[in-house]
């Protein structure tokens, strides 16, 4: 029985050894696996793009999607009016110019003339009132965006005119959310889609959609297997030049296997990196790391009601929160390109407010504690999501900030929670003293205004009206003022209005960090479509 | 016998009413509010897109009523429709059972072939160092923090050596297979793809190992525990005494014997294989149960919540019917008690 | 049948691995006990300028995330999460103690009820009720024990009740009824001192398990609350940070020895309580 037992353990072993021999899962030093990967490229700038994601796609039908990475694959299969890159600057895509009337509600936009879908149907202007008008009325997560749409006409093929129940002035950056994406009309309704203003219970194009791509973008969407990976191969019938034969997003839920299979050459780019582990790839052969701030900040929320928030309801003790936290040990922990906000717009937004990063001040805080009639300093409960942002955890931030606050002699006693709840308890503005994020939805303004008194998130602190006019007045100039000097003017004065009178204090704009294959050109990331393929060339 | 099964299925149909009872109402017990947590923030701002969808998932309607639409539902085959991904819930399952399954059962193969030789070398040769040193490989397996140890292992075998690849059911290069059972070297042994069994076979053997070691450790207690019990039974004296060999007593006359209790580790280690599956299939990027599970039971998804824990439950008690059959057949002691 | 006699006889136990476990345990439990007296550093003291440090003459396990001291944060640690281990295991002794001798030993439909029951707690998936739970009533210690109470109960019941079952065919029960004990009497002097060495085995080796899954539930976040020390909240804040190792590989390190010596005695006391295996 021993030897047998042997025997067969021996020859599992053998057997083990044996098959692994018969590939080597390394990519470092086997020179013919790196061959065979330029050559399914073919001509220079082909070849296969593999990405490793942790991504939550729960859909690809655009008139559906609100997912962090869903732009990054609408951007690919299909084109809107409008799309953002750099600084949130608006740049004309399928529109080749516009016109806005004197009320800024009406705009006029003249389309590209030579597009084809990937299907083979010319691009003209119907397509886009179909797709506007679905997104509309499919009352889904995308039709918030396109909610101020009032109505769209199409005098001829190519022109199309968009008019607004309101003015506003970030209207052509909105246009780059997947709500305006343009589908192919005939196919999209071939397959059940239809946008009436029923189009919510009657449309049933969206299972369709989610494994077929409509679109005039570079990529055709081959296969989308949930939780598992996005293929994308080559459009065909774009109208520009396409950069890439193949792109697959792999998922890969755990940062260090990706971290891993990006050193083994495995995948080209790494998209869940953190400012914490990417020491792991410094330093490392064939692999670079890409830095950028990003526009997501988190943010402490105090609320205002005397009877939720106890002390955090009182502006002095605000005011002195804001000034006990350390940001430049903040800025430490959230890693390189970290910025700090300091208040509701994001630095890289148009009307962003220069701070001083050096606003600690522990005296002062605990003078305002003082009149406030804390003295001895009191206990708070602090809620703490097990969540994070960008890789940053927010168990990690509330500590720093516990430790901050001891320092003037707040006690927050820190209760952790599944973000599921404390979403819902943040939304019912029912958290005292809370940790929490905003992402942008599109890089304007005007997505941060949400953060004034009676808006979205001021709601949630209870923040219901301010006493100070100017709040209401520079906030009517940013949305509808069409003149960018005068709008980023009144945003700067208003947040100067806010940085002694809010019940927030915000902590940092966490950095965004890619890690890629040395031989990749073109790595830049972008705050909507987080990479665009179109971009990125093998060298 | 066959009243004793009777019995077995009726108390199974009990406990499976009973496990979709009591799931509902944990599930109901969370106090938070779904339509938040998969909403985005500006469409929660819209109070018609916020009313459609709770029309759409029923929440309205008081707890009884919901209980007993669920349960109506279910003995129809449809366990409602996940509030995250929008599929019917059954949809996801049938996709992330597979991937779960496939590897459970190379993780309990392993488990056995390991945990059955380690026990019977240990067994065979008490209180030596090779005693020793596989007992406390044993209990290594059952005290190490599993998702630790899968990281330390993808990091070893991964990127030191090379040897197993980095997670994944296939290749980073290759896309998935579609069709057919699901268990890719399966389907690939059946439509003779040999490459694609290759590479299946190859991305299971590491997460399969990662998973089947808590249970290794049990599996090999167990048998040492069970065969010393047994080889110092007056049978095996009077086998030795006839001049047995020491291999041949072993396998003929007291591993057979000793196995009996191990069978039933063996179930309770396929259980607990389902526990460990959460943290394996994040780290292997394994897209099955154990994900899912998780991703539920954090957007508080309750049909998908639900339906993830029948799935589960019916497994478990499925299993337990399966060995108390098979000690029924094997020890006629039991049938009779 | 005094037990009192036989269990300074263990001690003189020859089984090595036994006392290895032994030592471990009560190292660790009077870690556990001084922790506060004998950590070097303040567990909590953050400081930024030696985040991540590797270990070295300052911190001997290195500094983690906020540049807190990684050694004392392990021996402070080991309170929380030894006890809560402990606790689980007591609880759910006693909790099947009861459950299963009471349905042993009155038997009949009473049995088959109580049973039943218990195994339809028992084939509730235990991470998702543990989830769930938590989700529900909020992560804190209290909760996650909680959880892990009632996920656990129900296999020592099952062993306490087939002990029962055995125990109350026994000749000796028979003979004391006659006598007139009373039901009480009879669970307590007879049949309780005899079924209790099993359970205390189970116990022991579930000690083990009872701190893995208590991390585990750490490491999706429910349990302690920062930033109160937790081997298993310690291991899954490490495990963002792999490439600085001590972070994770020290509190894993300290569950899997507390976990093992726990085991050793377990595997110890159950080989010495078997008759048969006295005789080889």
């Amino acid at each position: 029985m021993k030897k047998r037992i042997k025997a067969v353990a021996l020859i599992m072993c053998l057997a083990l050894l044996g098959l692994s021999a018969c590939g080597k899962y390394n990519d470092s030093g086997d020179s013919s696996q790196e061959d065979s990967r330029s050559e399914k490229g073919g001509a220079a700038g082909g070849g296969t793009l593999i990405v490793g994601m942790d991504s939550d796609l729960q859909t690809l039908d655009p008139g559906h999607g609100y997912e962090v990475y869903g732009n990054m694959i609408y951007y690919a299969l299909y084109d809107t009016l409008y799309k953002t890159y750099e600084d949130s600057t608006p740049v004309p895509c399928l529109a080749e110019d516009y016109e806005m009337d004197d009320t800024q509600t009406i705009y006029t936009f003249q389309i590209k003339e030579d597009v084809v879908f990937s299907s083979g149907n010319p691009l003209t202007s119907k397509d886009v009132a179909f797709s506007i008008n679905r997104s509309k009325n499919l009352n889904g997560n995308a039709s918030p965006a396109a909610a101020n749409v009032a109505d769209i006409e199409t005098p001829d093929d190519y022109s199309v005119v968009i008019t607004l129940k309101e003015p506003d002035a970030g209207f052509l950056v909105k246009l780059a959310n997947n709500a305006f994406c343009v589908l192919d009309s005939e196919v999209v309704k071939e397959h059940g889609g239809t946008d009436a203003e029923d189009a919510s219970t009657a449309d049933t194009a969206q299972e369709w959609l989610n494994q077929n791509s409509a679109g005039s973008g570079a990529y055709v969407l081959e296969s989308w297997t949930q939780n598992v990976e996005v293929v994308l191969n080559r459009n065909e019938n774009h109208w520009g030049e396409v950069k890439n034969d193949k792109v697959i997003c792999k998922e890969m839920p755990d940062v260090n296997t990706q971290i891993q299979n990006l050193l083994q050459g495995d995948i080209d780019i790494a998209l869940s990196v953190s400012a914490d582990n990417a020491s792991q790839l410094e330093g490392q052969d064939g692999v670079e790391l890409y830095y950028t701030p990003g526009t997501t900040i988190t943010f402490l929320l105090m609320n205002q009601d005397p009877d939720i928030g106890g002390p955090m309801a009182d502006p002095k003790v605000q005011q002195a929160v804001r000034y006990a936290i350390n940001y430049e040990e903040l800025l430490q922990i959230s890693g390189e390109s970290a910025v700090l906000p300091l208040n509701i717009v994001p630095q890289g937004f148009t009307g962003a407010l220069e701070q001083d990063s050096n606003y600690t001040d522990i005296e002062k805080a605990k003078e305002l504690l003082k009149e406030a009639g804390y003295e001895d300093g009191f206990t708070v409960e602090f809620t703490v999501a097990t969540y994070d942002t960008e890789g940053m955890s927010w168990t990690t931030l509330g500590q720093k900030i516990k430790d901050d606050l001891s320092k003037v002699g707040i006690n927050a006693e820190i209760k952790t929670s599944e973000i599921g709840v404390v979403i819902d308890s943040y939304r019912d503005g029912k958290e005292q003293f809370l940790l929490m994020h905003w992402h942008p939805d599109y890089p304007d303004i005007n997505n941060q205004l949400a953060f004034l008194p009676g808006e979205t998130v001021g709601l949630r602190a209870n923040w219901e009206t301010s006493d100070n006019q100017k709040i209401d007045e520079l906030k009517n100039i940013i949305m509808t003022e069409s003149d960018e000097e005068k709008r980023s003017a009144a945003s700067e004065e208003l947040q100067q209005v806010l940085t002694e009178d809010m019940p927030y204090a915000f902590l940092v704009q966490h950095p965004k960090v890619l890690g890629y294959r040395a031989n990749l050109d073109g790595i830049h990331y972008y705050e909507v479509q987080k990479i665009n393929f179109q971009d990125i060339t093998v060298k | 016998m066959a009243k004793y099964i009777l019995r077995r299925l009726l108390f199974v149909i009990f406990l499976l009413v009973g496990v979709s009872l009591l799931v509902f109402l944990i599930s109901h017990l969370v106090p938070s509010d779904p339509v938040a947590a998969n909403m985005s923030p500006t469409a929660m701002g819209d109070p018609e897109a916020v009313a459609a969808y709770r029309a759409k998932w029923g929440l309205d309607k008081p707890l009884y009523q919901q209980y007993f639409v669920y349960l109506i539902n279910l003995l129809r085959g449809d366990l409602g429709t996940s509030i995250r991904t929008g599929n019917p819930v059954i949809q996801d399952l049938a996709q992330f059972f597979p991937a779960t399954l496939e590897l459970s059962l190379f993780a309990m193969v392993i488990a056995i072939a390991l945990g059955v030789t380690f026990g019977v070398v240990s067994a065979v040769h008490r209180d030596k160092p090779v005693d020793y040193a596989v007992r406390t490989i044993s209990i290594a397996g059952v005290s190490v923090p599993n998702f630790w140890f899968a990281l330390l292992m993808l990091f070893l075998f991964y990127s030191k050596l090379g040897v197993f690849p980095g997670g994944g059911r296939v290749g980073s290069r290759s896309t998935t297979p579609s069709g057919g059972t699901g268990l890719y070297v399966l389907d690939g042994i059946l439509s003779g793809n040999w490459e694609l069994a290759g590479e299946a076979f190859m991305h299971l053997l590491l997460p399969a190992l990662v998973l089947g070691f808590f249970t290794m450790g049990l599996i090999a207690r167990q048998t040492r525990s069970n065969l010393l019990e047994v080889t110092s039974m007056d049978y095996i004296r009077t086998a030795r005494a006839k001049g047995l060999s020491g291999g041949k007593v072993i396998t003929g006359h007291a591993l057979g014997n000793a196995l009996i209790p191990v069978i039933t580790v063996m179930g309770m280690g396929f259980c607990n294989l389902l526990g460990g599956m959460v943290f394996v299939e994040k780290i292997f990027s394994w897209p099955g149960i154990g994900q899912y599970a998780y991703l539920s039971a954090t957007t508080l998804d309750f049909p998908a919540i639900c339906g993830v824990s029948l799935l589960i439950a019916v497994i478990y008690v499925v299993m337990n019917l399966v060995i108390d059959i098979l000690y029924g057949i094997i020890d006629p002691r039991v049938r009779y008690s | 049948m005094k037990t009192k006699l036989h269990m300074p006889k263990i001690l003189k136990y020859k089984n090595f691995l036994f006392k290895l476990g032994l030592c471990v345990c009560l190292g660790w439990i009077l870690i556990a006990v001084f922790a506060p007296l004998i950590v070097p550093q303040d567990p909590y003291a953050q400081d930024m300028a030696a985040r991540f440090q590797a270990p070295g003459a300052a911190h001997w396990f290195g500094t983690d995330e906020l540049g807190r001291d990684v050694f004392s944060r392990v021996l402070l640690g080991s309170r929380v999460s030894i006890t809560a281990g402990l606790v689980t295991v007591c609880i759910t002794v006693v909790m099947g103690l009861f459950y299963g001798g009471i349905a042993g030993y009155i038997g009949g439909i009473v049995d088959d009820i109580m049973m039943r029951l218990a195994e339809l707690v028992s084939s509730f998936p235990p991470l998702i009720l543990a989830m769930v739970i938590a989700a529900a009533l909020g992560p804190s210690i209290f909760n996650s024990v909680f959880a892990m109470t009632i996920i656990w109960w129900p296999n020592y019941a099952r062993l306490m009740r087939s002990m029962v079952i055995t125990l109350k065919e026994n000749e000796y029960i028979t003979a004391s009824k006659t006598l007139g004990a009373s039901h009480v009497r009879i669970l307590f002097k007879e049949i309780l001192p005899n079924s209790i060495g099993p359970l205390l085995v189970m116990a022991t080796l579930d000690i083990g398990n009872a701190i893995l899954t208590f991390a585990g539930l750490s490491f999706l976040g429910l349990g302690t609350q920062p930033p109160v020390p937790e081997w298993g909240a310690m291991v899954s804040d490490g495990v963002a940070n792999m490439n600085c190792w001590w972070i994770s590989t020290f509190p894993g390190l300290s569950i899997f020895l507390m976990s093992i010596g726990a085991n050793f005695v377990g595997d110890g006391m159950r080989d010495y309580m078997d008759p048969k295996l006295q005789k080889e």
